[in-house]
């Protein structure tokens, strides 16, 4: 394969040998790509500041006989470096960042998702930072991988409700018949404003509702990708700590 | 192609960050050339220092004993502190001679992606070593990373009510030219900016 450009965020970083750093990006065009910033850790590297996590970069990759690749160069195209600059909007963007490498390892692109990635970290930047915008987002990254919650009827029975529970398995909401854990009104009504409203335009959630969605978005990473968002609890520590 | 023995040696040197197959085969090709009592001493500094060096009890910085060679110079200013990642770190901040306080090494940077949360590191120590009086300022020389930054910000923020707290500034080599600069550094270079 020849080397090639495309838009970036860089999701995680790690150090590696010596000086380098191994990148893990989300890219408009090739998905998922694994690419080693060579000599980013050294003072004199214009790069290294380029390819700090949640950095929006245009870059250019070469590939190499394994999955990894290698950054031949990069161009900053917005920074987020308030992000970066504040714990609060750091909690929230690395929820974001973590639910993407956990719910999106496909290398194809997909520019909804690559759409979705860069607006999330506008508006984390941009807005006060709260805990909902990451649950938000992680709930739009579900529906986008196919998951999307049934919020108007149970979803396991069909029945029109009350709706007073919430079963990851059958994929949302479900009746008091058919079980679930507990889903409040307040919750409820919650997860269909996150879900159907634009990022940032859902009003916050009282405590109470917002600890049941937390515990549902936990619950659906888990269940769809396998594993457990780590960062999620430091999100709600630094969001709770800014009030 | 080679010894058993000299193929042990080539693949223990490999293990070493930034060297690859060839340098270790050329270091490997070193010892064998050397005199035996050279190459001896080498395998014998290499045990020593195993055996020896181990953490300061106060700043947790590498230590010959209990405490490190900075710790236990009563020529340096113990009312200052500046707090790093690893004991590396120590090494770029002694070679500026500007500085003559005392450390605290952290044992890494906060990052919880990674699992790695204020348990891990050795932020509690700290925090008891100022709350313990007689420091004036702490100096955050955290790395300017991502995860660097969120450690100095969180450290910053238990210790500000005992301390003064000071971040290290952020800004350009001297030497370099303005227009080889990245735009996160200027960005920040001209935030820090100064009355002269």
């Amino acid at each position: 394969m020849r080397p090639y450009r495309d838009e970036a965020v860089v999701l995680r970083s790690m150090r590696f040998g010596e000086a380098d750093r191994i990148l893990h990006l989300q890219t408009r065009h090739h998905g998922r790509v694994s690419a080693i910033a060579k000599g980013a850790r050294r003072t004199r590297s214009r790069q290294g500041a380029r390819v700090e996590p949640l950095s929006h970069v245009e870059l250019r990759l070469r590939p190499g006989s394994g999955e990894m690749q290698t950054v031949n160069g990069a161009d900053l195209l917005t920074s987020f470096d308030e992000i970066r600059a504040d714990a609060r909007r750091l909690g929230i963007a690395l929820a974001g960042a973590e639910a993407v490498l956990r719910l999106f390892p496909e290398q194809a692109g997909n520019e909804r998702l690559f759409d979705g990635l860069v607006r999330f970290l506008g508006v984390v930047a941009a807005e006060e930072p709260r805990e909902d915008l990451a649950l938000g987002f992680i709930l739009k990254l579900v529906a986008l991988a196919g998951w999307a919650p049934h919020l108007d009827a149970c979803a396991s029975c069909g029945s029109a409700g009350p709706l007073t529970g919430y079963s990851v398995t059958a994929g949302g909401a479900v009746c008091a018949s058919c079980g679930g854990s507990s889903l409040s009104e307040a919750a409820l009504h919650a997860l269909r404003d996150l879900v159907g409203r634009p990022l940032g335009e859902a009003g916050a959630p009282p405590a109470a509702a917002l600890a049941q969605v937390r515990r549902i978005v936990a619950d659906s990473v888990a269940e769809h990708s396998g594993g457990s968002l780590k960062t999620l609890d430091q999100a709600r520590a630094t969001s709770t700590a800014s009030k | 192609m080679l010894p058993p023995a000299a193929e042990r040696l080539v693949a223990e040197l490999e293990r070493l960050p930034g060297v690859g197959r060839r340098t270790a085969q050329r270091l490997a090709f070193h010892l064998l050339r050397v005199p035996e009592s050279e190459a001896l001493n080498l395998a014998t500094a290499i045990t020593v220092v195993r055996e020896r060096i181990g953490f300061c009890q106060e700043c947790f910085s590498l230590a010959e004993g209990d405490l490190c060679t900075t710790c236990a110079d009563p020529r340096r200013d113990t009312t200052m502190i500046c707090v790093v990642e690893t004991p590396s770190d120590v090494i770029p901040i002694e070679r500026t001679a500007s500085y003559r306080g005392r450390y605290h090494v952290l044992g890494g940077a906060l990052s919880p992606i990674d699992g790695v949360d204020p348990d891990d590191l050795r932020i509690a120590e700290l925090v008891r070593r100022v709350e313990r009086g007689g420091v004036d300022e702490v100096i955050l020389a955290t790395n300017p990373t991502m995860t660097g930054e969120a450690t100095a910000s969180f450290v910053a923020g238990l210790l500000r009510p005992h301390a003064r707290v000071t971040r290290l500034a952020s800004g350009l080599p001297v030497g370099a030219d303005l227009e080889f600069a990245d735009e996160v550094t200027l960005g920040r270079a001209l935030a820090g900016r100064r009355d002269l």
